[in-house]
């Protein structure tokens, strides 16, 4: 299905709806992105065929369009790669990711062009890491994303505290509702972490969590994957089953590390949780977690 | 192949109503569209229409959606 305005109307529209969005240019809106709901459906059905990964797909939802929008002055409208999207959770960790990756360039590369790679684990933004492929259906971008399942699951948990803190913090802003961190426990909190002594508030403190949890996951998926490609090999080189055994300690260990992060991070959550629920009741309440 | 319409609200960090589902990406789109004018002005609200394999897979997929910020984090533990 073509656009059913040019790509300079699809841009001025962008703007119009940056300035505050009218019923007509909604409608607009709607026309635009069943054009780009069916070039997903193309895509999302040659991706199925190529892996077992839970499949997803979505067109960009319109309330993000517009905070998209907005951050960019209204401009963009024409060229933002997601707004047809595809997820996927792919096995296997890092060297599964690279496999699905590999076998969706080739599978698309008879398309009009051939896919954008956008590797966010050598450029993670904000903690967020995965590989992400833009492709193009009839002229149309469709990004899919390779999670593995730790960047899936942190990516989830992360956005999910952005709900919390303010969406900013997905794009490198300071959190909102700011509840101070008695000075004393600063000093403490400077004592597990320089960064984490950096928080001034509870919720800065939670995000330095998050985004130092992003980076031990990523540390440990890529121990795993060297981990990997050494055990892969034994048949030939047996006398690398010591070097094995050297990496799967390596590996408890790093898992260690997964679960003590997790643990500093659980109770602060529950605490963040709690807040809200009772924040329901009594807006005033700011009783501090820590 | 199922088609499903999620209402979130942001600052409830909840579901609106549960899940719908459709017959079609169309039907679901549709929905999605109506959705958005029953809504219109409530910046919290997130909807979307996704195609999954089963509710199954967009509980994974999407788990944000339907799980608390503790629930995720012991996901990854």
């Amino acid at each position: 299905m073509p656009l059913p305005i040019s790509k300079r109307q699809v841009e001025l529209l962008g703007k119009r709806l940056s300035a505050g969005a009218q019923s007509a240019d909604i409608e607009t809106l709607h026309e635009v992105l069943a054009a780009y709901a069916e070039a997903l459906r193309i895509a999302r059905s040659r991706v199925v065929e190529l892996t077992d990964a839970p499949v997803t797909s979505r067109v960009k939802n319109t309330g993000t369009i517009l905070e998209k929008l907005r951050r960019n002055d209204g401009r963009g409208l024409s060229t933002i790669q997601d707004l047809a999207g595809v997820r996927v959770i792919v096995g296997g960790g890092r060297i599964g990711q690279d496999a699905t990756a590999a076998a969706l360039i080739e599978a698309f590369s008879s398309a009009e062009r051939s896919a954008k790679v956008i590797d966010r684990r050598a450029d993670p933004r904000s903690g967020y890491r995965a590989v992400h492929l833009v492709i193009s259906i009839d002229g149309l971008p469709v990004e899919i994303q390779l999670r593995t399942d730790l960047q899936h699951r942190w990516a989830e948990l992360f956005e999910k505290l952005a709900d919390e803190l303010g969406r900013g913090i997905r794009y490198g802003q300071p959190p909102e509702s700011l509840v101070p961190i008695p000075p004393e426990r600063i000093v403490a909190l400077s004592e597990v972490s320089p960064e984490f002594g950096r928080s001034t508030t509870f919720e800065e403190l939670l995000t330095s969590l998050a985004l130092g949890l992003s980076d031990t996951l990523d540390a440990f998926e890529v121990r795993e994957r060297g981990y990997q490609s050494v055990a892969d090999r034994l048949d030939d080189f047996p006398n690398i089953a010591s070097a094995v055994a050297e990496q799967q300690e390596q590996l408890a260990a790093m898992r260690e590390d997964v679960h003590r992060s997790i643990d500093q991070f659980g109770p602060a959550l529950k605490a963040l949780s709690e807040r809200r629920r009772r924040s329901g009741a009594d807006d005033d309440e700011h009783e501090n977690p820590l | 192949m199922a088609h499903f319409l999620l209402i979130y609200d942001r600052s409830l960090g909840q579901l609106v109503r549960d899940p719908e589902q459709f017959d079609s990406s169309a039907a679901a789109l549709t929905a999605r569209f109506t959705a958005e004018r029953e809504f219109s002005g409530q910046e919290n609200v997130e909807i979307v229409a996704f195609d999954a394999e089963s509710e199954a897979a967009l509980r994974t997929t999407h788990a944000r959606y339907f799980l608390s910020l503790p629930e995720l984090a012991a996901r990854i533990a």
